[in-house]
């Protein structure tokens, strides 16, 4: 006679995330450690480096979350504009909102960044009236919002299609106006669907911000970059390479996981029983 | 016979092959893109001379992206597999009684903290990581960026491919496996012989999409002194003798494009959903009015 | 043929299965009937243990099952299921459907396998199908196929779970025909469904049953005419209208 079987208790699933976090966390302590296996772990190093005391790396945290705070947005409006463009009933809107999206998918986006900077300065030099440097960057941004837009397009594309038609033409039989049954129907149902997904791309975003420490902006990849080539040439040392790198992907980490926790309470809050997206 | 009829008949039949939208689609961007160039080479904007002339400095850097792809996405399936069944059979082990949980929890903490973390960073700051621990460890070996990079790659397509061969496992219909086990199937062969084939048709499309993202991803390798595509472009477009930008990145744009857009359109135009499969878009029907939807009514 | 004696089934805090006991003899049809969550598809399951009884015994043919020294793969060969969902193996055609459970489970030579499989195909009337895939196939095909995949292990005994409620009407007469030329046969079956039809004309005996226990049982006129208990009369009353 075999033991009931136990449905597995709701609150374990958040515990069992909390302990993945708790494990990395421990991974990258490791990590630090085995570092010191290599050369003297300096424990006050690790330290010194982590904001708020460590000024590079604060430095760099307060302008990754200010890229953040840009590019999301931006990426967003972008990525509502060109998706519901890509399910127009007018052929000319879906035209260029496909040649958007395809225009920015097959890329890597490092190469999309790095090209708008360059295209930027190339096309404004010469131009002694404005900030080349901050013109060149935010031209970069702008490619990284829009890269990030075209699969945002895809996506809000999809919740769109996912709304079963029906729902406007019950819209319209009750008398509803066009806008009503923009916003009251077609929308939330939409947001909902996407949610997920959008969450998804949002955490893919921020990871990406580290590409435009390319064009030299004073994020904290930059600041790895600035540090580790200042540890190298003054000796390299090993262990404090592997320590200044993992509190950077720490801090990424732990900006993912607080974005991503957020967005999926959000989504929790707002869900509808029986409404999910492609199921599988 | 009448050319009329032949040309109607040869677009009737071009509208009902499964591959009409997907080939005009990239045949009308093809022709866009053509028509641009021209048009901005007529102007004298571009240089036509400069990107013929320029055009077989890219070819070895292209390979050595091409190379690096691939070798880390092979290596990555022969890690990812078994971190794929230990993440999607981890939970029930756990469920199943102290001995089994003892020794498969420290084996699927260690996983999913891996995978996690993977996910959970950029990649250039893992490629920076690595490759300098690389450069560090073997001072002066030239060789060490593209392996120092390489292994970054396998690294970072482990954690992502792990997930694919999870959903893959996981997606199989539970209703199937108990049929299995209805005719007397032991769990090895129902493994064997109904959740593997489908998890295999499961996975195709998603692993296709990983390995588009990791060949974008090898882009960062050229920032870690490898002479892959991106550093032969960035080669290109900067300097204030040579440089000509737009020039550069019409040139790699052609180049990855080559190689992404066929890719993507053969597994039925993949999304990045963020490389985790099992969120596809529906695809809504082929019809030419399918993928079009009124949002507001008309009038 | 197949007994249950006392079976209880907790699924954490739930007590499905509250002390269950039936009897099927050896070529009888027995219908289980009842409101949904009264434990039906649970008790089914444990007959071939694709659930394990906590408490309680099953004996099949003098040989009680739930011993954790028997293997439950051998007894899943002397009882065949059909699920509500037929579940036929999509990436199979139907032929390899029916032919699967002989080849890697009777471990059968290929060629034989198909004859059988070819045989109990032409038995649910579908000889000419045996290429297509499930995808292929309306709901009633399907689920004529899944019962062919079951009968051709050669069981003692078919257990079917709700086989008809998934089917669009127009489909339900033909997997009842089926079933019903099972019965004439002189196959044993226990079957859970809403078909009263197929209860009234096919049973020998009916069981009701609701809340996890057995309320009341009998012979389908006794039970649908002549109801004893309020409970059952209460069922029967929605049921037929």
């Amino acid at each position: 006679m075999r033991k009931s079987d136990r449905r597995l208790h709701p609150a374990s699933h958040l515990v069992r995330r909390i302990l993945s976090g708790v494990i990395v966390a421990e991974a990258a302590l490791l990590l630090v450690y085995l570092a010191g296996v290599f050369g003297t772990y300096d424990l006050g190093y690790a330290l010194s480096l982590l904001p708020p005391r460590g000024r590079a790396l604060t430095t760099g945290l307060l302008t990754t979350l200010g890229f953040m705070a840009v590019v999301i947005p931006l990426g967003f409006s972008l990525g509502f504009a060109f998706g519901w463009a890509r399910t127009s009933t007018a052929w000319p809107a879906r035209a260029v909102a496909t040649t958007y999206v395809e225009f920015f998918r097959g890329m890597p986006p490092i190469v999309l960044i790095a090209f708008a900077f360059l295209i930027t300065i190339v096309l404004l030099k010469g131009n002694d009236r404005i900030d080349l440097f901050a013109f060149a960057t935010g031209a970069g941004v702008m490619a990284l919002a829009a890269h990030s837009g075209a699969y945002q397009a895809e996506i809000i594309r999809a919740g769109i299609l996912s709304v079963p038609t029906g729902q406007v033409e019950a819209g319209e039989a009750i008398g509803m106006s066009k806008g009503t049954i923009l916003t009251r129907i077609t929308l939330p149902q939409m947001f909902r669907i996407s949610l997920p997904a959008l969450g998804n791309e949002f955490a893919s975003l921020i990871k990406d911000t580290s590409l435009l420490s390319t064009i030299g902006a004073l994020d904290l990849t930059f600041q790895g970059k600035n540090l580790s080539s200042v540890l190298i040439t003054g000796g390299g040392s090993l262990d404090l390479v592997i320590i200044m790198w993992v509190e950077i992907a720490v801090l990424y980490f732990v900006i993912t996981f607080v974005v991503s926790r957020s967005l999926l309470a959000i989504e929790r809050r707002f869900r509808v029983p029986g409404l999910e997206a492609a199921q599988l | 016979m009448d050319p009329r009829t032949t040309l109607e008949d040869l677009w009737d039949a071009l509208e009902e092959s499964p591959f009409h939208r997907t080939a005009i689609a990239i045949l009308s961007l093809f022709a866009f893109a053509v028509v641009l160039i021209m048009a901005l080479a007529g102007a004298h904007l571009i240089s036509l001379p400069f990107m013929a002339d320029n055009a077989s400095f890219l070819l070895v850097p292209a390979l050595t992206s091409l190379g690096a792809t691939i070798i880390s996405f092979s290596l990555g399936i022969f890690g990812a597999i078994p971190m794929g069944l230990v993440r999607s059979f981890g939970p029930r082990l756990l469920k199943q009684g102290r001995l089994r949980a003892a020794l498969a929890a420290p084996l699927y903490g260690g996983v999913t903290s891996y995978v996690e973390a993977i996910r959970g960073t950029p990649a250039l700051v893992q490629v920076f990581l690595v490759a300098q621990v690389s450069t560090i460890i073997f001072p002066g070996n030239p060789d060490i960026p593209f392996w120092g990079g390489v292994l970054a790659l396998t690294l970072n397509t482990l954690g992502y491919q792990s997930e694919v061969f999870r959903a893959g496992f996981q997606s199989v219909n539970q209703a199937q496996i108990e049929a299995a086990k209805a005719i007397g199937m032991r769990p090895r062969q129902a493994f064997a012989y109904v959740t593997l084939p489908q998890g295999i048709r499961l996975i195709t499309l998603p692993l296709v999409n990983e390995w588009v993202a990791l060949f974008k991803a090898s882009a960062l390798l050229g920032l870690v002194a490898v002479p892959e595509l991106n550093w032969a472009a960035g080669y290109l477009g900067s300097g204030s003798a040579r440089g000509r930008p737009i020039e550069a990145f019409i040139m790699v744009s052609a180049v990855y494009r080559a190689i992404i857009i066929p890719l993507s359109k053969a597994v039925g135009d993949g999304e990045r959903t963020h490389r985790i499969p099992g969120l596809g878009t529906p695809e809504p029907g082929r019809g030419r009015r399918a993928g079009v939807r009124r949002l507001v009514p008309a009038r | 043929m197949i007994t249950g004696v006392n079976l209880h089934k907790w699924f954490g805090e739930l007590h499905v299965l509250k002390g269950v006991s039936l009897e099927v003899a050896k070529g009888e049809t027995l219908v289980i009937i009842g409101p949904s969550g009264s434990g039906k598809s649970t008790l089914l399951r444990c007959i071939n243990l694709l659930v394990q009884p906590d408490e309680g015994d099953v004996i099949i043919d003098g040989v009680k099952v739930n011993d954790p020294k028997i293997r439950p793969e051998w007894v899943r060969q002397q009882v065949g299921m059909v699920f509500q969902s037929f579940n036929l193996f999509t990436h199979l055609t139907a032929l390899h459907n029916v032919m699967i459970g002989l080849t890697k489970v009777k471990r059968l030579p290929k060629a034989e396998a198909e004859r059988i499989a070819r045989f109990e195909l032409e038995r649910v009337g579908l000889a000419d199908k045996a290429d297509a895939y499930p995808a292929q196939l309306s709901g009633g095909q399907q689920q004529r196929v899944a019962i062919a995949r079951a009968l051709a292990l050669n069981p003692k005994a078919m257990l079917f779970d709700e086989p008809t409620s998934a089917l669009d009407p127009e489909y339900i007469r033909e997997v009842l025909d089926v079933m019903t030329k099972l019965a004439d046969e002189g196959m044993t079956m226990v079957v859970v469904t809403h078909e009263m039809g197929f209860a009234h004309n096919v049973a020998d005996r009916v069981l009701f049953m609701a809340d996890g226990v057995v309320v009341e049982e009998g012979a389908p006129e006794e039970v649908f005419e002549r109801p004893q208990k309020n409970r059952t009369k209460a069922f029967v009353a929605k049921i037929l209208g």
